[in-house]
């Protein structure tokens, strides 16, 4: 048959067979620790056919492939994660077989141990920012009245009309981008380490709104409940804004690590 | 939930401080993060990382299409997508 390479999830601490007993990874297949030293490599084996370098650049590119592997993914990292520390690998990253495993966590044993020990006892949070939205279009009859088609005046109201809706659009937006800024420096007041990631494009998003803070928070677990406090306290400030809360995570966003390290 | 709080070791999970698992992450959140963040290491089997940079570029130029893309039959970044997995092999621009 065709050969099989080890595809790599994430790095942890040494986790009981159990738990990795009840998981699947993008292939389906079953998942199993590869240990070398302290640490262990979550893998699964999977098909060449279908991760080998040109199958893997046709895959990654089919949208539909690509959703189930992020999921598949996700998956067990989370499920890892949620029994031990575990630091996610990016999508993707695929041995030859286990020995090759081994001779990255030999390789790079300090840097992900430095990663690990970051992570460890903490999970990260994700937090967004949406703006405003507009008030429905029915302008205030007291504040605008509406002269009858034909009158005199009644071009002038349209323009001044759509110049509201495009003020009110910028006071939105210009309040939105406020209130993100003061959000992400209070939580990163709750937090051992906060990012602000790329805001993501609203059509992704499917929100009513432009997102205007894509906060990412790494969060001691006994100070989860303090910080969805936080949460909830700026949510009442920003009644506004629509503020969205997701988490815990596993750190995926506080595991860089230079390959050299 | 409504445990005495005590000193939890540092090993513990985080896991176990959740009474229930949360729902499933939103599709955008989880491509995010297994595209763009996490340990990067090379592999025997090598993904250019280069594709992954321009499927990510793809995946924006697609999205910033969306009558293409339904046209496709492609609506995954819709807060619940509903799609077979299997989509078709077109997503070249």
């Amino acid at each position: 048959m065709s050969e099989s390479g080890c595809y790599l999830y994430a790095i942890a601490a040494p986790v009981d067979d159990g738990v990795l007993d009840g998981l699947r990874g993008v292939a389906g297949e079953p998942v199993r620790a590869v240990r070398h030293r302290d640490l262990v490599a979550v893998v699964g084996t999977v098909d060449v056919g279908a991760f080998g370098e040109e199958a893997l650049a046709r895959n990654l590119n089919d949208l539909g492939w690509l959703e189930h592997a992020a999921r598949a993914h996700h998956a067990v990292v989370d499920g890892v994660a949620r029994a031990v520390p575990a630091a996610p690998l990016r999508l993707a990253t695929i041995c030859a077989d286990d020995d090759g495993v081994r001779e990255r966590l030999e390789r790079w044993h300090d840097g992900f141990r430095r990663a690990l020990d970051e992570v460890t006892g903490r999970a990260e949070w994700s937090v967004k920012v949406f703006a405003p939205r507009l008030p429905t279009s029915s302008p205030d009859p007291v504040a605008e009245p509406v002269p009858a088609a034909g009158t005199p005046g009644s071009g002038a109201a349209y323009l001044i009309r759509r110049k509201a809706a495009s003020t009110a659009r910028d006071d939105a937006l210009a309040r939105a981008t406020a209130a993100a800024d003061e959000v992400h420096a209070e939580l990163a007041a709750h937090a051992v380490d906060a990012r602000r990631l790329t805001v993501q494009d609203q059509r992704l998003t499917g929100g009513e709104t432009p997102m205007s803070l894509n906060g990412a928070y790494l969060v001691p677990i006994d100070d989860s409940d303090r910080f969805e406090a936080a949460v909830e306290v700026l949510r009442e400030r920003y009644a506004d804004c629509h503020i969205v809360v997701a988490g815990p995570w596993p750190a995926y966003s506080f595991v860089a690590m230079e390959e050299g390290a | 939930m409504t445990e005495a709080r005590e000193r939890a070791p540092l090993t513990r999970p985080y896991g176990s401080s959740l009474a229930a698992p949360p729902q499933p992450a939103n599709l955008a959140d989880i491509l995010e993060r297994v595209l763009d963040k996490g340990i990067v290491i090379a592999g025997d089997i090598r993904v250019n990382l280069l594709d992954i940079e321009l499927l990510t570029i793809k995946i924006r130029l697609l999205v910033a299409s969306v009558d293409k893309a339904q046209e496709m039959g492609i609506d995954w970044w819709r807060r619940d997508p509903m799609l077979s997995g299997s989509a078709k092999d077109d997503a070249d621009e």
